[in-house]
């Protein structure tokens, strides 16, 4: 049985989708309940917070699992990146209001959720920041004066044009992406190769 | 024989069983203490899995915690000068661990061959490290990359535009799909990604890496590496895998790590680190590898049957000894009690009157 994490909303169930054209079918999780698990002989499917999927996949309790690549720039989790599915794409972006100019006489005030990335982003072209780590409603950060920029994910730009922000640079492309635990991918090989196999051929279709 | 996990922890079993194998093979055990100077880790930083240290400073100077066995061997070994030397160790380390923001004490044990370049050296290292997996768990494997492999195509797809710290991060994920695109765009062959994607036992690893690429010294050693594994009866659960790769400035021949069931993480990890040696003034070969014993922990093991055995007042001491003895001489493990405890469970329930029917 190959045991699989699902991010929870509109991603998890787009791949759900798949994993069931794939043949891991499971009628139960199709039915109202309050279960967090859904199994059969094949598959056991659970649902967590898109942030957790790598974790359920680092320390095995999960063999596969969907996270987006934001989330694995971010903590670079020790775990195999199967397959690229094409969904969920968006994009990583630097974002400030329209008018912002950058002042390089004094450190960048960075509001995001991405510290990592945002770091990473800032110290490989040498720009002294002041990251400001928020838990949610990024765009609110530059247009209340608590940061210059921000530095986020942007699907179509609408909640940034909105509040009178535009990307000034984008940092990545974002998407889904299958992920496998690393001892998992051995002991059950031809089965997540498989799983991968069926999953790429629908991404072609 | 089984070891029942109360007397003794999985990774407590690991060290006496591996130190018996190694013995056999002619390695001597060897102890540390448990500071080395600061100037040792500094200057060979990237040999390191975290750079991070514990450090105090004494009347000798900056010192640290060791987080690492191997550079202790070699730095004593360059001094001592005479090769070639087997030993293994069971030691503590202090160090940070992978996604984590704090130091622990970890336990490790390993083996280090220096001085012998030959191919019997190697597939000796190698083979027991097979070994020492058979002896952690029968579930286990051990999968086999080769820097000798991935060096060139990876200096290649650089030579052609590619980012060389890109490529590696894409490599240890197993990402085929970016790879391919990374190399299509710089106009290299696409070759490295089938092979990082590729996942398969040693015998059929082989002929395909022989047909991708013929001239390769480093297939040709593989195979007669897994030829000896072959014969001695050591191939089972042994992959090829292109994507295990370790840092590129201490590594330069073979290199694995070992898994096994119900473990997370790998559980051993070792290689050949010939360049670490010339940087102590030593033109030679080293191969070794360590064992990481806290991950055994989590390893399910086979424990012996527990059997709870009720007596009564009218069960006499005698009787109660002879049938607890009795249980124990077939192979249970035996708790005598007058009612059943509430925090344990049992395989087997008997009466003193059951056993010495």
């Amino acid at each position: 049985m190959i045991k699989v994490a699902l991010p929870k909303g509109r991603l998890g169930d787009k791949v759900l989708a798949m994993f069931e054209n794939a043949g891991f079918t499971c009628p139960e999780i199709h039915t109202p309940s309050r279960k967090l698990v859904f199994s059969t002989d094949k598959v056991s499917y659970f649902f967590v917070k898109p942030s957790d999927v790598p974790i359920y996949v680092e320390r095995g309790v999960a063999d596969v699992g969907v996270a987006g690549s934001d989330i694995l720039m971010e903590y670079s989790p020790d775990v195999y990146t199967l397959l690229d599915l094409d969904i969920g794409k968006c994009r990583f972006c630097v974002a400030a209001p329209v008018d912002f100019e950058d002042d390089y006489s004094k450190p960048l005030r960075v509001a995001t959720k991405f510290r990592n990335v945002a770091t990473g982003y800032y110290n490989e072209r040498g720009r002294a920041i002041d990251i400001i780590k928020l838990n949610g409603s990024i765009e609110l950060a530059p247009v209340l004066g608590l940061s210059d920029v921000i530095v986020d994910i942007v699907e179509t730009g609408t909640t940034l044009k909105e509040n009178g922000l535009c990307v000034k640079a984008e940092i990545a492309p974002i998407g889904a992406r299958l992920i496998a635990n690393k001892t998992a991918y051995k002991f059950n090989h031809t089965q997540i190769a498989q799983l991968a196999d069926q999953l790429r051929e629908q991404r072609k279709g | 024989m089984k070891t029942n996990r109360y007397a003794m922890t999985p990774a407590e079993q690991t060290v006496t069983r591996c130190a018996g194998l190694y013995t056999k093979y002619g390695y001597r055990r060897f102890l540390m203490t448990k500071f080395e100077d600061y100037a040792l880790y500094a200057e060979n930083k990237n040999f390191l899995v975290d750079q991070r240290l514990l450090t105090f400073t004494d009347g000798s100077g900056l010192k640290a915690l060791k987080p690492d066995v191997t550079l202790s061997i070699v730095k004593n070994m360059a001094r001592d000068g005479r090769l070639p030397v087997k030993v293994f160790y069971n030691e503590t380390v202090y160090r940070i661990k992978k996604g984590e923001n704090e130091f622990s004490e970890l336990r490790q044990m390993g083996l280090e061959h220096i001085g012998d370049d030959s191919l019997y050296a190697t597939t000796e290292v190698v083979s027991l490290a097979k070994a020492s997996l058979d002896l952690i768990n029968a579930e286990n494997i051990l999968d086999i990359s080769h820097m000798g492999i991935l060096m060139p195509l990876i200096d290649r797809a650089c030579a052609h535009g590619a980012d060389r710290e890109q490529l590696i991060s894409l490599i240890s994920q197993k990402n085929e799909d970016a790879i391919a695109s990374l190399l299509s765009a710089c106009g290299d062959s696409t070759t490295l990604s089938v092979l990082v994607g590729a996942y398969k036992p040693i015998t059929e690893a082989i002929p395909m890496l022989k047909n991708a690429l013929p001239d390769s010294p480093a297939v040709t050693e593989l195979e007669e590496i897994a030829s000896v594994l072959g014969a001695m009866g050591l191939d089972k659960g042994v992959y090829i895998d292109l994507s295990l790769m370790h840092d590129f400035g201490y590594y330069n021949g073979i290199i694995f790590k070992g898994y096994i069931k119900d473990v997370p993480v790998a559980v051993l990890s070792g290689g050949r680190y010939d360049p670490l040696l010339c940087r102590f003034c030593m033109q030679t070969a080293a191969i070794g590898f360590a064992i990481y014993l806290d991950y055994i922990e989590y390893s399910q093991t086979a424990d012996e049957p527990d059997a709870l055995l009720l007596y009564t007042d009218a069960d006499s001491t005698k009787s109660i000894a002879l049938a607890a003895h009795k249980l124990a001489s077939q192979g249970y493990g035996v708790m005598a009690c007058k009612a059943a405890p509430e925090n344990r469970s049992f395989a087997k329930v008997f009466t003193v009157q059951e056993v010495l029917l």
